[in-house]
C-alpha cells in the first residue's frame, strides 16, 4: 500500500514539476522515489515498519497488502527504478513519460494485491492505458505508431473478452470478491457428480484468456513480438518484465480461488503452456532482429511460468518472485546492452559484433545475462528454472519435459549473442557506457546463482 | 408495478442470451471491419453488452457490486477511447489512413 | 582441505581472469599450473588418508551451505571425497597438471595466453565439482560448467569460423544430452525424494520402489546425458569437430577427463543400473555400436587429431560395453589407462604439430622419428599401449573389458575384439605414416622440423612411463592373487563390513577358467600382431602413403609383391574392413547420423519459418487467431 502512495504521489509531483522539460535529473528523482517505494514495501514485508493508518483507507475486501503483496510491490518498483536509471543517459524523456510509467506501475500494484474483481479490472486498465501511450512514445516513428495502435486495439478487444468472463463469473458465483467467488464452485465440486455450471466454466475460460493475453501466452501472444519491436526500448523492457510479473501474480491469485476445481482448468492450461513454450522458442530461432528474438524468448518464459499457475494453491508464490527477479535482471542486462550498442538503429545481431574487443566488461555481462536467460548454472536463471521445474514436476511432469526441451532449443538462439559478441569483428563503434550498472547486475545474477537460498532467506 | 419488477419478469437466461448476442455482434464487427474507428465502436458494443449483463445479474441477485462495476467499465471505456482516438490521430497524421490492414510493417 | 582442493583452480581462474592482462606470460602460466598441482597434492594426501586409515569412514564430507530448503525439498551445496571421486580427482588434477605444464610451451605464442590458462583452470574447477559433488545437482553444476568451458576452449582460436561452428555444435549437442540428464534427475527426486547420492542409493538398495520400470527410465535418461558428454551414438559427432580447439585442450578435455564424465555418472549410479538389466543392455549395445563405428571411421582419417578423436570415441564405447556388462571396475580401469595413453598421444600429436609448424595432415608428414626422437619414442609407447601390446597398461584394461564381455555375451565379445583389432590398424597406420617412411611435406623443408622444448617433452615422458606401468592399479588375478585388483578392491571395499562400498552391489569376477582366459588373451594378442604386421608391411616396407591406395591394384605390382600371403589378407580381410570404414564414414556417419542431427536442426528451423509466416503483421489475422483460440477453449470446456 505504501508503495502505491509513494509512487502515485511522486508521479503526480513529477508531472507538475515542469511539463515537457527534458532533464535527466527527473529520471533520477523518479528512480529514487521508486527505490524508496521498494525499500518501504520490503520493510513492511519484513514487519520493520507498518502503515496501518494508511492501509485502513482502503476496504479490506478491495485490496489487501500482506507479506507477499509487499514483496511483489517491492520487486516491481525495484525493476522500474532500475529501468529508469539504466536508460537515463541514452535518451532523455519528458516527465510525462516518466509519470505515465509510474502510473502504470500503480496499476501493477493493484493487480498484485486485488481482493475484488473491480480492482483487478482497474489494475489491468491502469496498467495498460499508459502503456498504449508509452508504446507510441516515438511519435514520428511509424513502427512505434503501429505498435501503439496494435497494442491498443488488441488490448481493448481482450479487455472485452475479460469483462464478459467477469460478468459470467459474477452471475455464476454471485460475487466479485476473491474470497467469496471460489466457495460456490468448490462446494459443488464437493458434491460428487454435479457438473460445473456453464457460466462459471465459461467465465474462468474467458477471464483466463484476458490474462493470458497480458502475459503473452499462445495463442494470444501475437501482439507481443510486434509491439515489443516497435516500442521504445524502455517500454519494451517494462512490458517484458513488470507487466508479465504483475499479470502472473494476478492470474495466480485468480486461479488459486478456483483451486478446488483445478481439474476443470489444469488440462487445457498446461496444453497452452506447452504450446507457448514451443512456439516462443521455435519462432525465436529464426529472428534477425534482437528485440524480436527477445520478445519470443519472453513468450517462452511466459510458457514456463504457466507451470507456476498449475500449482496454484497459494503457497508457492516465492517461486514466481524469484523467477521474476532473475528474469528481470537478465532482461535488464541484455536490453540495456542492446540499447547501447544499437544506438544508430541497427536492429540485427550485428550490433553486438566484436563487443568483447570493444568492451570486455559489457561482453562478459552480456554472457552472464544470456546464460541466465537460457537457464545454465551458475546463474539466477538456472536456479529460478530449477525451482519452478522441480515443483511443477509433481503436478505435471510432461509439461516439465516440454519445458526442458524448450530450454534446449533456446540455446540455439541465445548462442547468437555469443557468436556476435565474442567471435565476430567489430562492425560499429557504438560505445557501452554504463559499465558500473552492468557489473552490478551481472554480479547480482551470479550471486543469486551461487547462493540463492541465502539471499532468499534474507529478503523473503 | 415498479420498473424493477418488470425487468425481473423476464427470465435471467434471456438477458444472458441477449448480451451474448450483442457481444458477438461486436466481436464479429471487430473481425470483419478494417476501419480502426469502426473497430473501436465495435469494441464499445462488446463492453456495453457486458454492462447489460452485469446490470441484469446485479438486479436479479439484489447485489450492488455489479452495478458499480458498470460505472467503472464506463469510465475506463471512456479513458480507453480517448487514448485510442489520440493514437489513431497520430497514425492518421503519419499514414493518412485509418485502415488497420495496412499496418504490417512489424511482422515475422 | 577438500574445499581448498576444489577452490584452488577457481582461485587460479579468478587471478588469471582478472589480473592476467597485467601479468607476464610466464607468471600466468606457472600460476595456473601451480593451482592445479596444489589440488593434485591435496588430492593425493586425502587419498592416502582415505585408503591408509581404516578409522576414517567411507568418505570425507564437507557441506558449504544449503542451496535450497523448502518444506521437505532440501538440497545442499556439499562435496564428498570417496574412493571413486578420489580416483577421478587424481586423474583430473594429475593429468591436468601435466597438460598445464605442456601448454606453457605450446601456447607461448598466443596472444590470449592468460585467458587460456584462466579457462583451463575454470575447467578443472568444474570438473572437480562434477566428480566431488555429494549429490546429483552438484554433478549437474559441474556437468554444465565443463560443457561451457569446453565450448570456450574449443572456440579459443575464434578467428576461424570453423572453430566457432564446432564450438556451437558441441554446446548444442551437449544440451540435448543435458535434457535427458535433467529429466533423469527430476525423476530421481520424484522417486527417491532426494538428490544426495547416499540417500538415493540407500533407498534404491532398500527396494523402496516396487517397479523397476522407474529405475529403467532413470537409468536410460541418465544414459542420454552420458551419451552427450561421452560422445556415444548418436550424439558423438561433436567430438571429432571439437578437435578444432588447441591440442592441449583436446588432450585434457576431449580425451582424458570431460568425456569420461559419462562413465563416472554411470559408475556413480551403479545402484540404479544394477536394478535395470534392460538399461544395461542398451548401454552395452550402444557402446558396442559406437566403438565399432568410430574405429571403422578412424581407418580413413588423415588428420592426425581426427584419428585420435575417433579413437577416443571408440575407446569410450569400449568403456560403455564394460559398464553394460556390469564390469564397473574394468570400465574405471580403462578410464585411467586411457587417460594416460590418450593424453600422451594427443600431447605427442601436439608436439608433432608444433614441430611441423601447424601441419595436421599425416600425408604431409613422414620420417619424423629422426627429427623428434623423444616424441617418436613416447608416441610409440602410447600407440603400443592403446593397441594392447602385452603388459602395457592398455593391454590389461582392454583385456579385462574383453573378458567381462566374453562372460556376458560371446557375440559382444567377438565384435569388441574386432573393434580392438581395428584400433591396431588405424593407430599403427597413423604412427608409421607419421614417423616412418620419407618426409613428404612441400611447404616446410625437413630441416625446419624440430623437437619440442623440454616443457613439452617432460609431460610426454611422464605420461609414457604411466602408460607403461599404469596397469599395476588393477592387475588381473591370473597373474597371482597377491598383487591383483587394487582398483577392484577400492571400489568394493567395505571397511571390514563397517560401511557400504562404492559399488552397492558388489561385483563378481567373471567366472571363467584360467585356460579360457589365457585363450582370450592369446586372441587379443594375435589380433594385435596381425594389425601390427600388416600396417608395418604396408606403410613401412612398401612405403605406401594413404592417398596411393588405389594405385596399388595394378597387376604388375601384385606379381612383384613378395608378400603374397599378406596381399591375400589385404584383399580378403583388410580391404573389406577398409571398405566398411569408407561406407560407415560416408554413409552412416555423414548421411544417417549427421542427417538425423542436422534434420532436427533444419526441421526446427522450418517450423520457425512457418511460425514467422503466421506472424504476418496484419492485426486482422491476429484477432481471428485469438477468436479461434477462445472458441476452441470454450468448445473444449463446455461441450
Amino acid at each position: 500500500m505504501i508503495a502505491l502512495f509513494v509512487t502515485f504521489f511522486s508521479a503526480a509531483v513529477l508531472l507538475f514539476l515542469g511539463l515537457n522539460k527534458r532533464e535527466s535529473s527527473y529520471s533520477l528523482f523518479a528512480a529514487l522515489a521508486l527505490f524508496v517505494s521498494a525499500g518501504l514495501s520490503w520493510a513492511c514485508s519484513a514487519n520493520l515498519v507498518s502503515f496501518h493508518g494508511l492501509e485502513s483507507w482502503v476496504p479490506a475486501n478491495m485490496m489487501q497488502f500482506g507479506k507477499e503483496q509487499h514483496l511483489f510491490a517491492a520487486l516491481l518498483a525495484f525493476i522500474v527504478g532500475f529501468i529508469l536509471l539504466m536508460f537515463r543517459k541514452n535518451e532523455v524523456i519528458g516527465n510525462d513519460q516518466l509519470g505515465l510509467m509510474m502510473f502504470s506501475l500503480c496499476g501493477a500494484y493493484m493487480m498484485v494485491s486485488y481482493q475484488h474483481l473491480v480492482m483487478l479490472f482497474l489494475g489491468i486498465e491502469v496498467l495498460s492505458i499508459p502503456l498504449f501511450v508509452l508504446a507510441g512514445a516515438n511519435k514520428s516513428n511509424l513502427a512505434s505508431n503501429e505498435a501503439s495502435l496494435k497494442y491498443f486495439l488488441m488490448g481493448a478487444f481482450s479487455t472485452g473478452i475479460f469483462l464478459l468472463g467477469t460478468a459470467f463469473i459474477y452471475g455464476g458465483t454471485g460475487s466479485l470478491e476473491l474470497e467469496m467467488m471460489g466457495i460456490k464452485p468448490s462446494f459443488m465440486h464437493a458434491m460428487q457428480g454435479m457438473p460445473l455450471p456453464v457460466l462459471i466454466n465459461a467465465g474462468i475460460v474467458l477471464m483466463s484468456v484476458g490474462l493470458l493475453f497480458k502475459v503473452a501466452a499462445a495463442p494470444f501472444h501475437f501482439w507481443a513480438p510486434d509491439v515489443y519491436e516497435g516500442s521504445p526500448n524502455r517500454t519494451t523492457l517494462y512490458m517484458a518484465t513488470v507487466v508479465k510479473i504483475a499479470a502472473f501474480v494476478a492470474f495466480y491469485r485468480f486461479l488459486s480461488t478456483f483451486g478446488g476445481i483445478a481439474d476443470a482448468w489444469k488440462g487445457w492450461m498446461s496444453v497452452l503452456g506447452a504450446i507457448t513454450i514451443l512456439w516462443g522458442n521455435l519462432a525465436a530461432l529464426n529472428q534477425a532482429s534482437v528485440k524480436r528474438t527477445l520478445a519470443f524468448s519472453s513468450i517462452a518464459h511466459a510458457g514456463y511460468l504457466v507451470m507456476f499457475l498449475l500449482m496454484a494453491d497459494g503457497t508457492n508464490t516465492w517461486i514466481l518472485w524469484f523467477y521474476g527477479l532473475a528474469y528481470a535482471m537478465a532482461s535488464l542486462l541484455v536490453f540495456s546492452i542492446a540499447n547501447q550498442v544499437s544506438f544508430q538503429g541497427e536492429r540485427g545481431f550485428a550490433a553486438f559484433d566484436g563487443l568483447s574487443k570493444k568492451s570486455p566488461v559489457a561482453a562478459i555481462a552480456l554472457a552472464v545475462g544470456v546464460l541466465s536467460m537460457a537457464g545454465i548454472p551458475v546463474s539466477a536463471g538456472f536456479n529460478a528454472k530449477f525451482y519452478l521445474f522441480s515443483f511443477a514436476w509433481q503436478h505435471m511432469p510432461w509439461l516439465v519435459g516440454v519445458g526442458l526441451l524448450g530450454s534446449a532449443i533456446s540455446v540455439g538462439y541465445y548462442f547468437k549473442f555469443f557468436k556476435h559478441a565474442f567471435m565476430n569483428q567489430p562492425s560499429n563503434d557504438n560505445p557501452v557506457v554504463d559499465r558500473g550498472w552492468l557489473m552490478l547486475l551481472g554480479g547480482l545474477i551470479l550471486l543469486l546463482g551461487a547462493l540463492p537460498w541465502a539471499v532468499l532467506n534474507v529478503i523473503y | 408495478m415498479s420498473i424493477l419488477s418488470v425487468f425481473n419478469q423476464v427470465e435471467i437466461s434471456h438477458y444472458i442470451y441477449l448480451s451474448t448476442v450483442l457481444f458477438s455482434i461486436g466481436l464479429f464487427g471487430v473481425l470483419f471491419r478494417r476501419n480502426a474507428i469502426i473497430l473501436l465502436m465495435c469494441i464499445e458494443l462488446m463492453l456495453n453488452a457486458v454492462n447489460l449483463l452485469f446490470t441484469a445479474f446485479s438486479s436479479y441477485m439484489g447485489d450492488a457490486d455489479g452495478q458499480i462495476f458498470v460505472f467503472f467499465i464506463m469510465v475506463v471505456a471512456a479513458a480507453e477511447a480517448a487514448v485510442g482516438l489520440a493514437i489513431l490521430v497520430l497514425v492518421y497524421r503519419n499514414t493518412r489512413k485509418t485502415d488497420v490492414s495496412f499496418l504490417d510493417q512489424l511482422k515475422g | 582441505m577438500l574445499t581448498l582442493m576444489i577452490f584452488l583452480p577457481l582461485l587460479g581462474f579468478l587471478v588469471n581472469g582478472i589480473f592476467g592482462k597485467f601479468l607476464p606470460k610466464a607468471i600466468s602460466g606457472w600460476l595456473g599450473t601451480a593451482a592445479v598441482l596444489g589440488s593434485f597434492v591435496i588430492a593425493l594426501m586425502s587419498f592416502m588418508d582415505l585408503t591408509g586409515d581404516t578409522t576414517i569412514p567411507e568418505r570425507i564430507y564437507t557441506k558449504l551451505f544449503t542451496f535450497l530448503h523448502v518444506g521437505n525439498f532440501h538440497v545442499d551445496f556439499a562435496f564428498q571425497f570417496d574412493r571413486l571421486s578420489a580416483v577421478m580427482t587424481l586423474i583430473i588434477t594429475g593429468i591436468g597438471t601435466l597438460i598445464h605444464l605442456y601448454s606453457i610451451a605450446y601456447m607461448h605464442e598466443d596472444e590470449g595466453f592468460y585467458k587460456f590458462f584462466a579457462y583451463l583452470n575454470l575447467f578443472i574447477f568444474n570438473m572437480l565439482v562434477l566428480v566431488l559433488g555429494s549429490n546429483y545437482l552438484m554433478l549437474f553444476f559441474g556437468w554444465e560448467g565443463v560443457g561451457l568451458c569446453s565450448y570456450l576452449l574449443i572456440g579459443f582460436w575464434y578467428k576461424n569460423a570453423d572453430y566457432g561452428k564446432a564450438a556451437r555444435k558441441a554446446f548444442v549437442m551437449n544440451r540435448i544430452g543435458d535434457l535427458g540428464l535433467l529429466l533423469g534427475l527430476f525423476l530421481i527426486y520424484d522417486t527417491y525424494g532426494s538428490f544426495e547420492y547416499q540417500e538415493v542409493f540407500r533407498s534404491v538398495f532398500a527396494g523402496s520402489v516396487e517397479s523397476n520400470a522407474v529405475n529403467t527410465a532413470i537409468a536410460l535418461l541418465l544414459f542420454i546425458g552420458a551419451m552427450g558428454k561421452s560422445a556415444q551414438i548418436p550424439l558423438y559427432t561433436w567430438l571429432p569437430d571439437a578437435m578444432a580447439g588447441p591440442t592441449p585442450v583436446s588432450a585434457l578435455i576431449h580425451a582424458a577427463t570431460m568425456v569420461t564424465a559419462g562413465i563416472y555418472l554411470v559408475i556413480r549410479s551403479e545402484a540404479i543400473y544394477a536394478l535395470s538389466p534392460l538399461a544395461r543392455e542398451v548401454v552395452m549395445w550402444i557402446g558396442l555400436a559406437t566403438s565399432l563405428m568410430a574405429a571403422l571411421i578412424g581407418l580413413k582419417q588423415n588428420d592426425i587429431k581426427k584419428v585420435l578423436a575417433y579413437s577416443t570415441v571408440s575407446q569410450l564405447g569400449l568403456m560403455f560395453i564394460a559398464l553394460g556388462c556390469g564390469a564397473y571396475t574394468a570400465a574405471l580401469f580403462h578410464v585411467i589407462t586411457h587417460a594416460f595413453f590418450k593424453a600422451l598421444l594427443f600431447l605427442g600429436s601436439g608436439s608433432v604439430i608444433h614441430g611441423m609448424h601447424h601441419e595436421q595432415d599425416i600425408r604431409h608428414m613422414g620420417g619424423l622419428r629422426k627429427k623428434m626422437p623423444i616424441t617418436y619414442l613416447t608416441f610409440l609407447i602410447g600407440t603400443l599401449a592403446i593397441t594392447g601390446f602385452p603388459f602395457l597398461s592398455g593391454f590389461f584394461s582392454k583385456d579385462e573389458i574383453l573378458v567381462s564381455a566374453f562372460a556376458h555375451n560371446k557375440l559382444v565379445f567377438g565384435l569388441a575384439l574386432i573393434g580392438a583389432g581395428i584400433t591396431g590398424f588405424y593407430m599403427f597406420r597413423m604412427f608409421f605414416v607419421t614417423f616412418h617412411g620419407t618426409y613428404r611435406n612441400t611447404h616446410h623443408s625437413f630441416d625446419k622440423v624440430h623437437e619440442s622444448p623440454w616443457l613439452m617433452t617432460l609431460p610426454l615422458l611422464v605420461l609414457a612411463v604411466l602408460s607403461v606401468i599404469g596397469g599395476v592399479v588393477n592387475l588381473p588375478h591370473y597373474l597371482g592373487e597377491g598383487i591383483s585388483g587394487i582398483l577392484h578392491h577400492t571400489l568394493n571395499y567395505d571397511g571390514g563390513g563397517k560401511f557400504s562400498p562404492i559399488l552397492i552391489y558388489p561385483e563378481h569376477a567373471p567366472e571363467i577358467e584360467h585356460t579360457t582366459e589365457w585363450l582370450l588373451l592369446g586372441m587379443a594378442v594375435s589380433v594385435f600382431v596381425i594389425a601390427f604386421l600388416h600396417t608395418r608391411n604396408k606403410y613401412v616396407v612398401q612405403g605406401a602413403v594413404p592417398e596411393a591406395d588405389s594405385a596399388q591394384t595394378g597387376m604388375g605390382k601384385v606379381l612383384a609383391n613378395k608378400f603374397y600371403v599378406d596381399e591375400a589378407y589385404d584383399t580378403a580381410f583388410v580391404s573389406s574392413l577398409e571398405a566398411a570404414g569408407e561406407v560407415v564414414g560416408n554413409y552412416v556417419d555423414d548421411k544417417a547420423v549427421k542427417g538425423l542431427v542436422d534434420g532436427v536442426g533444419s526441421g526446427s528451423n522450418g517450423i520457425s519459418r512457418l511460425l514467422s509466416k503466421i506472424q504476418n503483421g496484419n492485426i486482422e489475422y491476429y484477432l481471428v487467431y485469438m477468436v479461434i483460440g477462445v472458441a476452441l477453449l470454450l468448445a473444449f470446456n463446455l461441450f
